[in-house]
């Protein structure tokens, strides 16, 4: 069943990491976020049980959350942020087109080295972790610098799950993942909290 | 009693309590300091064995901790790194109300400080990587106080040690089934070179190093130096991790070579850019990426000709680090509010106006560089005597990357004993900040010209030497 899904996922990840990529809107891209961690639960499932793959998913829509309710309680003008030129817009299409071109031709050569990996895994984790690592380098902003965080572990997650299954590891990971959200909130709230010193 | 529940579980709780009594930031600062200190004397005098006798009551005494199917160990091998790590922690605690960081400081520092004696304790060693990622995310609201927009060293810092991570978790998964021999050569390079860069990441090696003068620029010198401080050590006993666990590996010459070109680079880089930096607080970030560069090169000699000597002079090396990072950090500390920004020509007078923050600046500095009489001088010295014998365009690099970080040093003397702009008010050292202060700098020239007594203390610990004598 999760084999016959997972090729259609592959293209559902590469649509939510570029909608993340190009968005302007937060509650866009929180959905995308958490749509996206679908997709990696799914093929997640592929190496491990579906009851610990539960677990990226459950952490993933959990990030998604916090940094959703910080935003939401943050004043309008400091969530607000400009519309991309068409020119950004073009530029971060073909540069999320192009990524994926790389994961596509580099998925099999991952797949020899790997071993356990499915190619939908290798296109999976390999277009995550390119579109993270892009959405990183056109950023300074903290939610976009956290997105992009958390679409690059996501991938790695992928890779993860193929070569190692260990309890404590997942956990671990999830609470990574839970805490970049955390860190992301309060690098979004920092500003307007009480001073400590 | 375990010795998990001792150095990890115990700091940890204490830092929850010290998140509920930080409004008092004195009273937080001491518990913190005297709980590291206690930490610390434990590791020293608690013995090894299986049954700890409290006077009359024999208390059963565990090293290994089940956590999850996995262990936390903590060894009498472990024990010197726990001293350097509580002691240093202990001394960065006690300064914290003339310093005056972020109240949060303190808890989080505590509980950062606990996640690292996690990650060398938690078997395998390459799970490590994720608690030095989770300390890295506690430190954030530290590093980046409430009530201040997040600067882009700090998310720099953020984006490039979580990077690291992934890349050392994946790299030490291939090389499970590969402890005795290397296997496929292909394969090998693959996981080698994802070692490399998820260490030069973590390392801040060239070109990776920018988050660290972009923080020490950026945030509070305190915490900023804290993290300067532990991070590295943390990360470099991981890397040790590796080289014990993969003998083949150890035994590569390559890998000896790679780990001394790295840490050459890293120290002629830092050289460069320190001898015409202009702000002090970046210059401390160039003279922390060249104390890293040593410490590479002394791991390569640790795994190399003579390990045992080695070994103890890494270990031994971190506590100078920690004086000079300490003292360093509270006189920085101290400045603010008192000048306008630590570039040079607002520190024009600063010798006039605070003499003794001042010098204590100049000789941190000097004792980073490697500077005669300096604590950090007998570590870099038998760093680069040793290299000298056996590669001396190696050690000719990093002798020409310490008299870059002395070449900046020296200027910004200059820039401090030049005729500043004179204020009507005149300025004040406060008593306590002048005694925490020349008791630094009185140790770095202790330890400097006496060496051997953390030499000493570090070899009473035999076991952690035992595989490499």
């Amino acid at each position: 069943m999760i084999e016959i899904l997972s090729f259609p996922v592959v293209i559902l990840v590469f649509l939510t990491s570029t909608i993340l990529l190009i968005s302007w809107d937060w509650r866009v891209s929180l959905f995308s976020l958490a749509v996206q961690y679908i997709g990696v639960f799914i093929l997640v499932s592929i190496s491990w049980p579906v009851e610990t793959a539960a677990v990226k998913l459950v952490a993933g829509i959990m990030s998604s959350a916090v940094l959703g309710l910080a935003l939401y309680n943050l004043p309008k003008d400091m969530t607000q942020q400009n519309r991309l030129v068409a020119s950004g817009f073009i530029f971060r299409v073909i540069a999320a087109i192009l990524a994926s071109l790389f994961a596509i031709t580099s998925g099999s050569k991952l797949v020899e080295w790997f071993g356990e990996i499915s190619i939908e895994q290798a296109y999976g984790a390999l277009i995550l972790i390119t579109l993270g690592l892009i959405q990183l380098g056109l950023t300074t902003r903290p939610l976009r610098v956290v997105i992009g965080l958390l679409t690059l572990l996501s991938g790695f997650g992928i890779l993860h799950a193929a070569v190692e299954n260990s309890i404590l590891i997942t956990g671990l990971l999830a609470v990574i993942t839970l805490g970049l959200s955390i860190v992301g909130a309060y690098m979004l709230t920092a500003p307007t909290l009480e001073e400590t010193r | 009693m375990n010795s998990a529940y001792l150095w990890i579980l115990l700091p940890l709780v204490v830092a929850v309590i010290l998140l509920l009594i930080m409004r008092w930031r004195t009273v937080a600062a001491m518990v913190a300091a005297t709980t590291s200190l206690v930490l610390a004397i434990l590791a020293a005098w608690l013995p090894g064995q299986e049954q700890v006798v409290i006077w009359q009551w024999g208390v059963p005494f565990s090293d290994t901790l089940d956590f999850f199917g996995r262990q936390l160990e903590l060894s009498t091998a472990d024990r010197p790194t726990l001293i350097v790590l509580y002691l240093a922690a202990a001394l960065w605690f006690s300064a914290v109300p003339l310093a005056r960081p972020t109240r949060l400081f303190v808890p989080l520092g505590m509980a950062i400080v606990a996640l690292f004696t996690a990650a060398i304790a938690v078997e395998p060693f390459l799970f490590a990587a994720v608690f030095i990622e989770i300390a890295v995310l506690l430190s954030i609201p530290m590093l980046s106080p409430p009530g201040r927009t997040v600067n882009r060293g700090v998310l720099r810092y953020l984006i490039f040690l979580t990077l690291g991570m992934p890349f050392v978790l994946i790299s030490g998964f291939l090389f499970t089934g590969f402890e005795i021999g290397p296997g496929d050569p292909v394969f090998v390079a693959i996981a080698i070179s994802l070692l490399a860069i998820g260490f030069a990441l973590l390392l801040a090696v060239f070109p990776f190093h920018t988050w660290i003068p972009m923080l020490s620029q950026e945030s509070h010198p305190y915490p900023t130096a804290f993290i300067f401080l532990f991070l590295p050590i943390a990360v470099l006993l991981l890397g040790l991790g590796f080289l014990d666990s993969f003998v083949w590996m150890r035994e590569d010459p390559n890998t000896v070579l790679l780990i001394q070109v790295i840490g050459a680079v890293m120290i002629v880089t830092a050289g460069v850019w320190a001898a015409v930096e202009k702000n002090l607080t970046r210059l401390v970030g160039f003279a922390v990426i060249l104390d890293i560069g040593f410490s590479l090169l002394a791991i390569s000699l640790a795994i190399g000709s003579d390990p045992l000597t080695f070994r103890i002079l890494f270990i031994a090396g971190l506590l100078p680090r920690a004086l000079s990072l300490g003292v360093l950090a509270l006189a920085l500390s101290s400045l603010i509010g008192r000048i306008d920004s630590y570039n040079d020509e607002h520190i024009r007078g600063l010798v006039k106006a605070y003499p003794v923050i001042s010098i204590s600046i100049i000789v941190a500095l000097f004792s980073l560089a490697g500077l005669p009489l300096l604590a950090g001088f007998p570590f870099k010295l038998g760093v680069i005597e040793s290299l000298s014998s056996e590669l001396p365009a190696i050690s000719f690099w990093a002798i020409l990357g310490s008299f870059g970080l002395i070449a900046g040093t020296i200027r910004m003397l200059i820039s401090m004993v030049s005729d500043g702009i004179e204020s009507d008010e005149k300025p004040r050292e406060p008593r306590l900040l002048i005694i925490f202060l020349a008791i630094g700098i009185g140790l770095l020239f202790l330890i400097g010209l006496y060496p051997n007594l953390i030499l000493q203390v570090i070899a009473r610990f035999p076991e952690a030497f035992a595989a490499f004598g």
